[in-house]
């Protein structure tokens, strides 16, 4: 008998006693009918007020059982928002720097395994700093906010995309040739490049911005690890700042 | 007679036995490992406090979980105090629940049911 069925027995050992009960009653030899119902009566009320306890004890558990699911429902739900939190940039919705590391990992894992090609865009806003020092830091953030909600929607649906910092943005494109990613590097630039974004100031006056993009790809002299990679994009995103901005540079 | 004294921990209740008082408080989560060794003591407590000091008890509950032995041992408790009080003792039950724990209070609710022991729901402020 394990230590449950022992402690069980010692719940129960109302009940036992009446089973203990029962047995000497059948085992005894020569009572009467008035005896033999006596007995009868004594055994069917407690059998009465037994199955009373047990149904309120069962509708007790199920009770806290209910109340036990509930809060782990809840704690699911929390956990799940906290989740989104943790994976989230504030400002602009998109996935944060924390994410697209992680993501960036384990596409470069996937890639270097079945020796498919990853492409990454780094992209900065150009002269950012000057949208915050002609319109403050509000326009700023509905700057980045739009330049994001923008470069989501432009991209494929299998390419993920971040805020790496500031107002620099990544896409990572799995399964992508450098040659591709340029593609899409192109579009993104093209697209930003013609959005018309409200300044809110008094003259209402609106302004437009544009993008710089380095693309690096793992094929091209085959970064050895994520690190390399990034480094190699972020040399790409240099040439193509040096190379009056509002374009984009493929690593090569 | 001794009085019993324990802490709660994650599974277990706060028990407060005091026979100066005449009454056990029970506080907290109740799934003990092994229920009958955390309960008997409580129930071999109150049989002995009904016969020796024979004098009012009150047992005063405020838990937010039971687990089904914990449970049944409460009504062990409650019926001990139910027969002591037909018998012409004074006895009652006070089960406190936090005002929005609807599950709880519906548990006190099942524990009264067919009492003739005084059993007072009382609500408390959540926190």
């Amino acid at each position: 008998m394990n230590d449950i069925d022992k402690m069980m027995r010692r719940v129960f050992k109302k009940e036992r006693a009446i089973v203990e009960k029962s047995k000497t009653v059948v085992e005894r030899k020569g009572l009467t009918y008035e005896e033999l119902q006596q007995e009868y009566i004594q055994l069917l009320n407690a059998y009465q007020s037994l199955l009373n306890e047990s149904s309120k004890i069962t509708k007790i558990g199920d009770i806290n059982q209910k109340k036990l699911f509930d809060a782990n429902s809840k704690i699911e739900s929390q956990k799940e928002k906290l989740y989104t939190l943790s994976v989230t940039d504030y400002l602009t919705g998109s996935h944060n720097r924390r994410y697209i590391l992680e993501t960036l990992g384990l596409e470069f894992m996937k890639s270097e395994r079945y020796s498919l090609s990853l492409s990454c865009i780094l992209i900065d806003i150009d002269n950012f700093k000057r949208i915050n020092d002609n319109y403050g830091h509000q326009v700023g953030d509905y700057a980045l906010r739009k330049v994001s909600d923008t470069i989501q929607q432009t991209i494929r649906e299998v390419d993920l995309f971040g805020r790496y910092g500031g107002e620099e943005f990544l896409i990572i494109l799995p399964n992508t040739k450098v040659y591709d990613a340029a593609i899409v590097a192109e579009k993104v630039r093209k697209i930003v490049a013609e959005l018309k974004l409200e300044s809110g100031n008094m003259e209402n006056e609106s302004f437009m911005l544009t993008l710089s993009l380095g693309v690096a790809d793992t094929q091209t002299r085959t970064p050895k690890t994520v690190e390399e990679l990034l480094y190699n994009t972020d040399k790409a995103l240099y040439q193509a700042k040096d190379n009056n901005k509002n374009q984009y540079v493929v690593y090569a | 007679m001794k009085n019993i004294n324990k802490e709660a921990t994650r599974e277990t209740l706060k028990v407060d036995c005091n026979a100066e008082s005449g009454t056990i408080t029970l506080e907290g989560i109740s799934y003990p490992q092994d229920s009958a060794d955390f309960f008997e003591p409580i129930s071999d407590w109150l049989s002995c406090y009904l016969n020796e000091i024979d004098s009012a008890i009150v047992l005063k509950v405020k838990v937010s979980y039971l687990n089904s032995s914990s449970t049944k041992f409460l009504f062990e408790l409650i019926d001990k105090m139910e027969a002591y009080f037909i018998k012409g003792g004074e006895a009652s039950v006070s089960w406190y629940y936090v005002e929005d724990d609807e599950d709880i209070k519906e548990a006190g609710l099942e524990f009264k049911e067919d009492l003739e022991l005084p059993f007072e729901m009382l609500s408390l402020k959540s926190v």
